[in-house]
């Protein structure tokens, strides 16, 4: 029995190699079949900022309730100790900050809680007038006192809120002047001063310090360590506000977070979902604020966000009706498996752009990256294109800066380096990189090009950006080794400069301030300019442009920066973000914006004529 | 038998006491920092808005007392040799930042308000380079927390530390206390921050009161985590022990009364393939194919209840648990049929062999009689023993079903305390888990001895 | 209980009772389907021809590729980029070369054709980056079974040293093995092989393996303990003794082999365990680093796909359970021969 076996699995090798010999060709992808996937591509531009992706045949009506997906739970709903971006998200909807963007003018100057503000002749003091009729959940109002509270709160050194923190560490001093007056002041002139010193949630103190603890301490104490350190009052509202109940109203009978935005919080039951409601009591509800957006605040009765943490899981939740919103979905699910023709009848698919790009960071003080032009050949060793087309189903917007694609920052007007192998490897060579001892390596110096690129576990994109250069590489003579990392072992080598190679995201806003990335300052002590980048020029236009207070004197600078981190490519950009998400078709109102996440729920509404009609 | 098992609970406490030393041990070493997760996270991506300044980290460690030795804090005593070590470090010009600087200052900064004095003293001394005097400016600025930092002159950071130390009036016109005071400590003090400021001995203390410490991601007990995670995977757990067990033995009695037959080898080959699925895979199936995708719309696929299911009748809402976790539990029961009958068909056999067996086939009592009331009952005394299993699996949930299916359970719990690096959650999971498997063990060896008369546990021989 | 002659030894006893188990012995025939693969995998499936004839020359790459990577040759500088394919379009007339029956090595990627479902030049079809899933699935089998055997060797190892010690010397060694044991086993495994993966920081399927080594032996010991606390009395062991053998000799010499062969059931059945834990420690990525494509990692990636990409998730999971289940069925079939208690 065992020869008759041996023979059959003889044969059966045999018939393969057969058929191997006959036609090996197969049917290959045209070059433009990847489109739009059935969906919407918002495309935004310089002028218009704000994209709508559904029908505006009817008029907008009040009621309904969304249910859309998230991936991962927030751990706490305390908008200044909580990390996660959910939570950011989900309280946007309830506290609100002082400024916020101006949707005609994308200036950081739309009052909000503040009725009108003014800046001081150095640009350092801001002071605020605040609305009279504005009253939190509970039917308290509102007044300067919960705005010098809520910095207070940010500033407390022992509140679990570091990363906040640094944003206001130039802030030397607050007060209030009767109920409605609030005024800051930051020891410099920055341009963001406006963004940050008015862009922070306000937070009611009746609810959250009960015992005015911190009201005997000025802002200038909490600043000062040996007074945070002798006064336990200090650390005791830390710690109470640390593990405060309204950072976690889990359960259906838990108090609800008290805001005073358009939404009320309604429940959380963890590891299912978080639902807010209508405030229908909302101070802005006659007022006009947003164009295009709903004048009451917003249209929907109710909003749940549920938790699917399993990809897979969460289109099919989509398709059996359990949930009406994916806001990011993965793009082989979007192009793969979303185009059947009932499912784009009950769906709308959507690809929208968020400030935030994809990169590729040489570790510049790595022998093999010291030297631009090697940095400049990795670059033209690339194949975004390809990358773009078949991995990313055409999501990605190539970009070549720092800065928002479609913002004044951006500089337009550099060529992108090309796919251009020879070309690479002329540079290559050029920089002394050639195979000197024979073995099917280039080495310089003794060293062999032989370099390491680390992926964060999980990422699919980077894994397989990776797996090409590794092979497209070894080509050429380089030596990829793929060292995949755990996130929180992939940032502590980030911060420790442990590393060749990281394929990474970065998160910005309209307009960012390059001084953490790419100032020389940052590098080493755990700054955020881990590769390493140094440059004379760009470190002085980074330090001068901060206090430049004139925006398109400002953005010429920056213009130059982009040139010279075009031309050092200590970086190789990849791609402009673009998110793919799905949504129920009888939602409407739909409108999608540059400000992460991207979308705003008050502007969508429920076509309660669009559910009859029969699709 | 008493003695036996007085000296096997006994003997519990040297083991769990090495089970906590392994992990705390295990954790520490694992690179990585829960700190990193304050900074962003893989699915959003870095927000460029923050700063990874090694102030922010530092304080962030502070808060959660990440910041002390491991075992026993021995740098309240031999500061000043490390301050030598610190001295020669900086006088062969290595760098003074990045990791190696930082392990080689960290057992100075754990020294932390001992040290002060001596600090302060080497200032005032006016006898160090340059670069030490930064090293020991940055030693007191994040530790006793002064608002001076390294883009202030050199003298204003030297004034600012004498005016805190010795009191006076500071730039605002305040007149501040000295901090000279608050930092002597008596030799019996020092003695006890031995073991108070190191993190071993602290979660040893607070554990012996069950006191699991609070979660570094969300700062709430470590305990309400696991009461909320526990009934969940017990909920799976229990159903799927009983499903298995009502499933499994019957099987297993099947396949020993009919050994060799075709039955025997269906069964067999069956609860093989169903053991070798991997079940991430059959679950994803499952979810494609049952969860009304494309295909047949049977069970939802996510979470335990539907949504506004808090507010229906208990009945009601039994139904909705039920539709919730039926795919889940079959998936998480299927693997297990496969080892149990197994297990039942090889004690099955055995019994039927013994000679008392024989002699009730021979008294001519009907085969039926003879494997149900005699054979069965003595092979089951094994199974039974096997219940005691339950108690640790409780706690420990299924990873991977969970975290496909959206199951808060213990499974994840502690699968995201390790992608976390949220010490406190691990440290509970493994010990709690540990306390019960190690009754589990005594539970079943006492059952059996319950059951079986003919074991005794004095000494053999 | 056995009729047979005299003459016939324990083994060929097992060896009759083994080979009437039609089931067991056709595992083992995949069994040995599969160790051909192992070893031939790069004969397999390869991007390298096996022979080449080049401008009067004859090269063998996939031989030479041995040589590179163990024995530190170099490529003969035609060669010099690995790229046999491109060099087709210069052959001149006598030119050829034979390749494995998979033309593609499992790294091997053409975006063009992404995803596609099987055809005759890709039997398994392709992946997302237009990998050859079938040349994975062979270079995985070499990852999936290696985790397997070593890991089981080393748990194997270190279970019957411990297990043999306790049983033997009982007393106080026996103590601190049963707390060893109990520590080991109080311990969630899932869970502690991921903290420790993390620890190991780096991926590396080495590291799989040891880990799995490292936290599966309890069994072992638990079961060589026994075994060598029922032996330890018999004649032929206090015989020993009273020869003044020493203890390490009497152990391994003469105690051992009695519990060798239960220990052989354990292992068959522990090697499809591992299998299985490394597929799932992929799925939670876990696994082995991605240039190195093993079953589980195929088969966790390819969850994503699904339904479309039927192919990626078919054929790993076909492999996985095929080699886990023919695992069983022998061990079972071991199991059954060598215990003479439950033979009829």
């Amino acid at each position: 029995m065992k020869r008759s076996f041996l023979i059959q699995f003889a044969v059966l090798i045999l018939l393969i190699i057969y058929t191997n010999i006959g036609d090996r060709s197969v049917a290959t992808l045209s070059n433009d079949e990847v489109g739009d996937g059935g969906g919407i591509r918002v495309e935004l531009s310089d002028d218009e900022r704000i994209f709508e992706s559904s029908p505006t045949d009817l008029p907008p009506e009040t009621g309904g309730t969304m249910v859309m997906a998230i991936s991962a739970e927030p751990e706490n709903l305390n908008y200044y100790t909580s990390t996660s971006a959910a939570a950011t998200r989900f309280l946007d909807y309830i506290y609100e900050p002082l400024l916020d963007y101006d949707y005609e003018t994308w200036h950081y100057d739309r009052p909000v809680l503040a009725e009108s503000f003014k800046v001081s002749e150095d640009g350092k003091t801001f002071t605020f007038k605040l609305r009279e009729n504005i009253y939190w959940h509970d039917g308290q109002q509102l007044t300067a006192a919960d705005v010098l509270f809520s910095i207070k709160s940010i500033l407390n050194p022992f509140v679990d809120a570091a990363p906040q923190r640094t944003s206001f560490s130039k802030v030397i001093e607050a007060h209030i002047d009767g109920s409605y007056i609030f005024s800051i002041t930051s020891s410099e002139t920055y341009f963001r001063n406006q963004e940050i010193l008015g862009g922070f949630a306000i937070m009611p103190k009746h609810i959250w310090d009960p015992r005015s603890l911190m009201d005997r301490f000025t802002l200038a104490d909490l600043l000062d360590p040996t007074i945070t350190r002798e006064e336990a009052a200090i650390r005791e509202f830390a710690e109470a506000f640390n593990t405060h109940a309204q950072g976690r109203p889990v359960g259906a009978d838990a108090d609800p977070i008290i805001g005073s935005g358009p939404f009320r919080f309604d429940k959380w039951i963890t590891g299912d979902y978080m639902s807010l409601v209508r405030n229908d009591t909302y101070w802005g509800a006659d007022h006009t604020y947003i164009p295009g957006y709903s004048e009451a605040g917003g249209y929907l009765d109710k909003i749940i966000i549920k938790v699917v943490q399993d990809a897979t899981a969460r289109l099919i939740a989509l398709k059996a009706g359990e949930i009406d919103f994916i806001p990011r979905m993965r793009a082989i699910q979007y192009f793969e498996q979303t185009d059947a023709p009932d499912f784009l009848d009950k769906y709308q698919k959507v690809s929208y752009v968020v400030p935030a790009y994809s990169y590729i960071g040489w570790n510049n003080d790595k022998p093999y990256f010291s030297d631009k032009r090697v940095r400049q050949a990795m670059t033209m060793l690339i194949d975004r294109k390809a990358y773009n087309k078949y991995i990313a189903y055409g999501m990605g917007i190539p970009t070549i800066g720092p800065f928002y694609i479609y913002g004044e920052q951006y500089n337009h007007n550099i060529e992108r380096w090309p796919y251009d192998p020879t070309r690479a490897v002329e540079l290559i060579e050029a920089a002394g990189w050639v195979d000197h001892d024979g073995d099917g390596i280039r080495d310089k110096d003794g060293v062999d090009f032989d370099f390491t690129f680390s992926i964060s576990a999980g990422s699919t994109s980077s894994k397989y950006l990776a797996l090409m250069l590794k092979e497209d590489l070894r080509k050429v003579g380089i030596v990829v080794n793929i060292r995949q990392l755990e996130w929180s072992v992939y940032v502590e080598n980030l911060r420790d400069r442990q590393f060749d190679v990281v394929s990474l995201l970065w998160i910005g806003g309209l307009e960012t301030d390059p001084y953490q990335i790419w100032h020389s300052d940052n590098i080493g002590d755990r700054g955020s300019n881990y590769i390493g980048f140094r440059h004379a020029e760009a470190d002085s236009l980074i330090d001068n442009a901060r206090f430049v207070m004139d925006k398109e004197q400002r953005d010429a600078m920056y213009h130059r920066l982009q040139e010279i981190l075009h031309d050092e490519q200590p970086y190789t950009f990849m791609f402009a973000q673009r998110d793919p998400a799905a949504y129920l078709k009888e939602f409407r109102g739909a409108k999608w914006i540059p400000i992460r996440p991207g979308y705003k729920m008050y502007s969508w509404w429920r076509s309660t004529a669009a559910m009859e009609s029969p699709l | 038998m008493w003695r036996y098992f007085l000296k096997r609970i006994l003997l519990i406490f040297p083991t769990l006491f090495g089970i906590s030393i392994i992990t705390f041990i295990i954790i520490k070493l694992a690179p990585g920092d829960p700190t990193a997760f304050k900074m962003g996270n893989q699915q959003t991506g870095m927000s460029s808005d923050q700063n990874m300044a090694k102030q922010v980290i530092e304080q962030t460690r502070e808060i959660y007392g990440l910041d002390k030795p491991l075992m026993l804090n021995f740098t309240i005593y031999n500061y000043e040799d490390n301050w030598a070590a610190v001295q020669q470090y900086l006088a062969a010009g290595h760098p003074t930042s990045g990791r190696q600087y930082d392990d080689i200052v960290e057992p100075l900064k754990q020294a932390d308000e001992v040290a002060v004095p001596f600090f302060v003293a080497l200032l005032a001394g006016n006898t160090l380079t340059e670069a030490e005097t930064l090293v020991v400016l940055d030693i007191l600025t994040i530790k006793q927390k002064l608002s001076i930092s390294s883009l202030m002159s050199l003298e204003k950071q030297l004034e600012y530390v004498n005016n805190w130390w010795y009191g006076g009036i500071d730039s605002t016109g305040v007149s501040r206390k000295a901090a000279r005071d608050s930092y002597q400590f008596t030799g019996f003090q020092k003695f006890k921050m031995i073991f108070t400021e190191a993190q071993y001995p602290r979660w040893l203390v607070r554990m012996m009161m069950l006191d699991f410490g609070n979660s570094i991601k969300d700062n709430r007990p470590v305990w309400d985590h696991i009461k909320e995670s526990v009934p969940v995977s017990l909920i799976f757990t229990f159903i799927s022990f009983i499903l298995a067990y009502m499933i499994a033995i019957p099987l297993g009695i099947y396949s020993a009364t009919h050994q060799y037959t075709t039955g025997d080898k269906v069964t067999t080959v069956i609860l093989f393939i169903l053991y070798s699925l991997p079940n991430f895979w059959v679950a994803t199936m499952a979810i494609v194919f049952f969860g009304g995708g494309d295909f047949f719309d049977v069970f939802p696929v996510s979470g335990l209840h539907s949504l506004g299911a808090e507010d229906l009748s208990t009945w009601e809402y039994l139904k909705d648990l039920a539709h919730h976790v039926a795919l889940p539990l079959i998936i998480w029961t299927y693997g297990s049929f496969s080892a149990l009958s197994r297990y039942m068909r090889g004690s099955m056999l055995e019994v039927i062999r013994q000679d008392y067996i024989r002699t009730a086939r021979a008294k001519g009592l009907s085969e039926r009689v003879v494997t149900y009331k005699h054979a069965l009952r003595n092979s089951l005394i094994t199974i039974i023993t096997m219940l005691a299993n339950l108690l640790p699996l409780a706690i420990s949930g299924s990873i991977i079903i969970e975290s496909i299916f959206s199951i808060p359970g213990m499974g994840q719990l502690s699968f995201n305390a390790v992608l976390f690096r949220d010490y406190p959650v691990i440290m509970a999971v493994t010990t709690i888990s540990a306390m019960l498997t190690l009754s589990g063990i005594l539970l079943s060896d006492l059952l059996y001895a319950v059951v079986d008369p003919r074991i005794t546990f004095e000494e053999k021989r | 209980m056995s009729e047979m002659a005299p003459a016939r030894s324990y083994t060929q006893i097992v060896a009759t009772q083994f080979s009437r188990n039609k089931l067991a012995v056709f595992s083992v025939h995949i069994i040995y389907v599969l160790l051909f693969v192992f070893i031939f995998a790069d004969f397999l499936a390869n991007d390298k021809p096996i022979v080449m004839h080049l401008k009067g020359n004859t090269y063998f790459p996939v031989f030479r590729e041995y040589g590179v990577n163990w024995f530190g040759l170099n490529w003969q500088d035609e060669f010099k980029s690995q790229q046999f394919k491109i060099l087709e379009d210069d052959y001149e007339a006598g030119d050829w070369a034979i390749y494995p029956p998979i033309p593609y090595s499992p790294n091997e990627y053409n975006l063009q054709v992404k995803l596609q479902p099987p055809s005759m030049a890709h039997p398994f079809g392709t992946d997302e980056l237009g990998r050859d899933v079938l040349s994975q699935m062979i270079h995985g089998a070499r990852v999936s079974l290696l985790v397997g055997f070593v890991a089981v060797a080393i748990y194997v190892f270190i279970g019957v040293i411990l297990g043999a010690l306790a049983g033997f010397y009982g007393g106080f060694m026996d103590i601190v093995i049963q707390r060893l044991i109990e520590i080991m086993i109080t311990f969630p495994r899932m869970f502690l092989i991921i903290t420790i993966v993390a620890v190991m920081e780096t991926q590396s399927i080495i590291n799989i393996m040891v880990i799995l080594g490292l936290t599966g032996w309890t069994g072992v010991a638990r079961f060589t303990r026994a075994e060598f606390l029922k032996v330890k009395n018999e004649d032929y062991v206090v015989a020993a003794k009273a020869l003044g053998y020493k203890d390490f000799r009497t152990i391994f010499r003469h105690v051992l082999p009695n519990t060798l062969t239960p220990v052989l059931v354990t292992a068959t059945f522990g090697v499809a365990a591992a299998i299985l834990i490394e597929s799932g420690l992929s799925f939670l990525g876990f696994g082995a680093p991605p240039e190195q494509a093993t079953w589980g990692s195929l088969l966790s990636s390819a969850r994503d796909m699904l339904p479309t990409g039927w192919w990626l998730t078919t054929f790993p999971g076909l492999a996985i359970f095929i080699t886990v289940t023919v695992y069983n069925l022998v061990g079972e079939g071991l199991r059954d021969a060598l215990d003479p208690r439950l033979k009829q």
